[in-house]
């Protein structure tokens, strides 16, 4: 906390404190968006490369692993829907760009936490889940269901982080 | 509705009707035959049958269509997904069968193989000379030039940089006439050219040998080294045009459709020994079937298992044909596991598919499809919540029913989603979404339409999420505890009525009784509109207490006459209510269906905003804003029904299967004419 008003009397004497929320919470939508794109980046990374690789036994396959490649993909989605309601929350997009203060920059910020972790790290795992779905379904091609829900327990906690993320970023008031 | 009734069925027969009969039921379909008991092993026919030409065949064939596949076109996505069989008319597989001389197929698919992999071992054979001379194009003699003359000898050498020097020094020290010359470098090694007297061999090759130095022997080519990687070059690329040809010939025959002296239109090559592949299999299964029965001297006895309502065709048409056949039906015993067959309604059966994606019921089961068919509709639609797209979903799996050829599950799955589609347009409605559009935004003159929507909407999932939420929980409790009621069922035909009652049905006033409570005692759902007062009367409290109360104790009644002592009990019965955690968690995971809907409303609207911002741009500026947002929504449509079938999935699995069901059944399969590639059309 200390920190924080150490920050904030700095900016309040520089006069930056109306920019500054802005810049906060800008700083929060964008690490909603970077940090569960990352995770969904390695998360469909990883499961590509299996793919890639059990596809080379037999490429009739494709329409299978495309599905459990796109998998982990989804987390990278609820960190961009969060960050666009927060950036329409804010104006940023359709509308007027509103000011707010630094208190509310930082709620904005907090509130894009959630699915930005549980997003990073559930996908990395979730394509770890969907790479082994793959090489299952590589040798059982008709146990690919059974993969596919596999890889859903990990996604839930993704969900779970996006709910809350929604829920804190309707709580704010500007 | 639900499991087919399987009953055994024992057919005796003559020996020597035995071909026609096994032809007869192969035709039919009806049966699934089974290894004879064990009573009757010694019957079975030994050695075992086998048709070891017939084998060879479907081998044969088998490889030329592998070897040809390669040259077919490239299916699509659905086609790899979902395959389909290729449509054959009567007369034409008959036609083939007769007149298609696979035999021929098969060798020039071999000849075409066998000359491909020796074109390709040339090539490389080439480009590995090739690279070898490669070193030596600079060098300005004919290569047949370099060899030993009467009173000198010739040399090329490879010499690491590192060395040069120091063998170059050396060479000098021998004082003896020497020609040097570096024909080559790379950063590691230089190339050089070597001649010298006859008598300093001794020496020259002790020198070679201190400083590592590789002698290299070209092959025997003629002209200069340059020339003849020019000639190489050429060879390959004759080669390649070769392989080139090679491949169009199989192209050929797998593509081309020949138009015959009728106008028939003939499938390409590679589909006759499809046909070809299909008859011989059935052939042999048809034989190697047979290893089932058991066999006497003058008669056989076959045994399978049969569906009811097929019984009386199979009577009628094998007693009709035949005079000395005798056919029992026998209930299945209680050691005997009959195989599943799932009959539904029209309406449940596409949702076979997923009961079919986890496991089949036991036979003594219930079969759970028709249960879960509504909730799973009903969860797919939450998880899209948007009536646009519930009418494109619709549309377009209604296209693929009419316009693909799919197989049974394929067909189950388009149905399903068909219909998932239909129960989304209803609840996207509800909802009051289409295509993510910001209604408040429409021009004054269409605000009937904004009129419309708010009479047909329930609620915005995006001005009231909390109210989204709690449906989804509530859909979540609703299913758990249909859950608990068709264990209860079950449990009344096997177990007695007071622990069947006491077991689930305590579960089944506890957690109704804890929402009532907590309904009650949470004033907030007075600001979501929900209720009209701040709590509920009083008397519901005591409603909620007594049902909470009435469960508990239920639990613990069950667990302390079940493990008839009461202090044991008590500790079970105590266990027994944390299992009310569990199904806690169970609930929770129902907010995947918010969290979905609601990822799928702010995406549609995130299109929507993203394809505004271009309408700006001059003259391309409407199609850009159409492009963005035919293909956005097509994505979203797409990502959003994959995560929504999914997790739909994933809820009827681990939340509602575990309160009742089991699983494990294995598919009833009757012996019929089964083929891998082809069908046969009926006009």
């Amino acid at each position: 906390m200390q920190v924080f008003n150490a920050f904030y009397i700095i900016t309040n004497k520089g006069g930056l404190e109306m920019g500054i929320g802005l810049t906060i919470a800008m700083a929060g939508i964008a690490s909603a968006v970077v940090l569960a794109g990352i995770g969904s980046s390695i998360g469909v990374g990883l499961a590509g490369k299996t793919s890639a690789g059990a596809l080379s036994e037999d490429p009739e396959n494709f329409g299978k692993f495309l599905i459990l490649v796109a998998l982990p993909g989804t987390q990278g989605i609820y960190g961009f829907v969060i960050s666009f309601l927060a950036a329409m929350q804010l104006g940023i997009v359709g509308g007027e760009l509103s000011n707010p203060t630094l208190h509310q920059g930082w709620q904005i910020f907090f509130a894009c936490l959630p699915v930005a972790f549980a997003g990073l790290l559930s996908a990395i795992h979730q394509g770890k889940v969907c790479a082994a779905g793959i090489l299952m379904t590589a040798k059982q091609p008709a146990e690919m269901g059974k993969a596919l829900v596999l890889g859903v327990f990990v996604e839930f906690y993704a969900l779970l982080g996006f709910v809350i993320s929604f829920l804190l970023l309707s709580g704010i008031k500007i | 509705m639900g499991i087919a009734k399987i009953l055994k069925v024992k057919i005796i027969g003559h020996s020597s009707q035995r071909a026609n009969i096994v032809g007869k039921l192969h035709e039919l379909g009806l049966v699934q035959v089974i290894d004879i008991e064990k009573d009757y092993q010694d019957l079975l026919a030994k050695p075992k049958i086998s048709d070891e030409e017939l084998e060879k065949k479907i081998n044969l064939i088998d490889y030329a269509i592998s070897y040809l596949s390669q040259f077919e076109k490239a299916k699509g996505m659905i086609a790899t997904f979902l395959p389909s069989k290729i449509g054959i008319d009567k007369e034409w597989f008959q036609d083939t069968i007769n007149n298609f001389d696979f035999q021929e197929v098969v060798d020039e698919c071999k000849e075409l193989e066998s000359k491909e992999r020796y074109i390709d071992s040339e090539i490389a054979k080439l480009k590995a000379e090739s690279q070898e001379i490669s070193y030596w194009q600079n060098l300005n003699i004919s290569l047949e030039e370099i060899k030993d003359t009467k009173r000198c000898n010739t040399l090329l050498a490879v010499v690491s940089s590192l060395q040069f020097s120091k063998f170059q020094e050396a060479l000098f020290n021998l004082s003896s006439p020497i020609f040097l010359q570096v024909v080559n470098e790379t950063k590691r090694d230089k190339y050089i050219f070597l001649i010298f007297l006859k008598e300093r061999r001794e020496d020259i090759d002790e020198i070679i040998g201190r400083h590592n130095v590789n002698i290299v022997t070209l092959p025997p080519l003629l002209g200069l080294a340059s020339q003849n990687i020019e000639d190489i070059h050429n060879k390959i690329v004759g080669l390649e045009e070769e392989k080139k040809r090679l491949f169009d010939k199989a192209k050929e025959l797998t593509q081309n459709t020949i138009t015959d002296c009728i106008g028939h239109k003939c499938p390409p090559t590679i589909v006759k020994l499809m046909v070809l592949y299909d008859y011989f299999s059935q052939n042999l299964n048809s034989k190697l079937i047979q290893n089932s029965f058991g066999t006497t001297l003058q008669s056989f006895m076959l045994e399978g298992w049969i569906r009811d309502e097929d019984i009386k065709i199979l009577k009628k048409s094998l007693q009709e044909e035949f005079n000395e056949i005798e056919i029992l039906i026998t209930e299945p015993s209680k050691d005997e596991i009959p195989p599943i067959e799932l009959t539904n309604k029209r309406v449940i059966e596409p949702f076979e598919f997923v009961t079919e994606l986890y496991s089949r019921p036991l036979y003594v089961e219930l079969d759970p499809t028709p249960f879960f068919a509504p909730f799973f509709a009903l969860f797919f639609a939450l998880c899209l919540t948007d009536a646009g797209y519930g009418i494109v979903l619709t549309i377009l799996t209604y296209i693929g029913l009419k316009k693909l050829s799919l197989g049974r599950s394929g067909k189950n799955l388009f149905k399903l989603l068909f219909l998932a589609g239909i129960v989304t347009i209803i609840v996207g409605a509800l909802a009051g979404s289409l295509f993510g559009i910001d209604f408040n935004l429409l021009p004054a003159k269409y605000k009937f339409i904004q009129n419309i929507r708010e009479k047909i909407m329930l609620f915005d999932p995006l001005k009231n999420p909390t109210l989204f939420l709690l449906i989804s929980l509530g859909v979540g409790v609703i299913q758990v505890l249909v859950g608990f009621m068709i264990r209860l069922y079950e449990e009344l035909k096997t177990k007695s009525i007071a622990k069947a009652i006491l077991s689930q049905g305590s579960w089944l006033i506890f957690i109704p009784g804890l929402i009532l409570m907590g309904l009650v005692k949470v004033p907030n759902l007075v600001t979501l509109g929900l209720i009209k007062d701040a709590f509920l009367p009083p008397f519901f409290e005591l409603v909620s207490k007594c049902m909470i109360t009435g469960g508990i104790a239920g639990i613990f009644l069950f667990h302390i006459i079940r493990s008839k002592n009461i202090i044991v009990g008590f500790g079970a019965g105590l266990y027994g209510l944390y299992e009310t955690i569990g199904y806690f968690s169970d609930v929770l995971s129902y907010i995947r269906l918010f969290a979905l809907g609601l990822a799928t409303c702010v995406l549609a609207v995130a299109v929507n905003t993203i394809a505004s911002q271009f309408i700006a741009i001059p003259y391309i500026g409407f199609a850009l804003t159409i492009i963005i947002l035919v293909v956005g929504h097509l994505f979203n449509i797409i990502i959003n029904a994959l995560s929504g079938f999914i997790h739909t999935c994933r809820l009827q699995f681990v939340e509602f299967f575990t309160k009742f069901y089991e699983g494990g059944g294995k598919q009833f399969k009757p012996f019929a004419k089964e083929t891998r590639y082809t069908v046969i059309r009926h006009q």
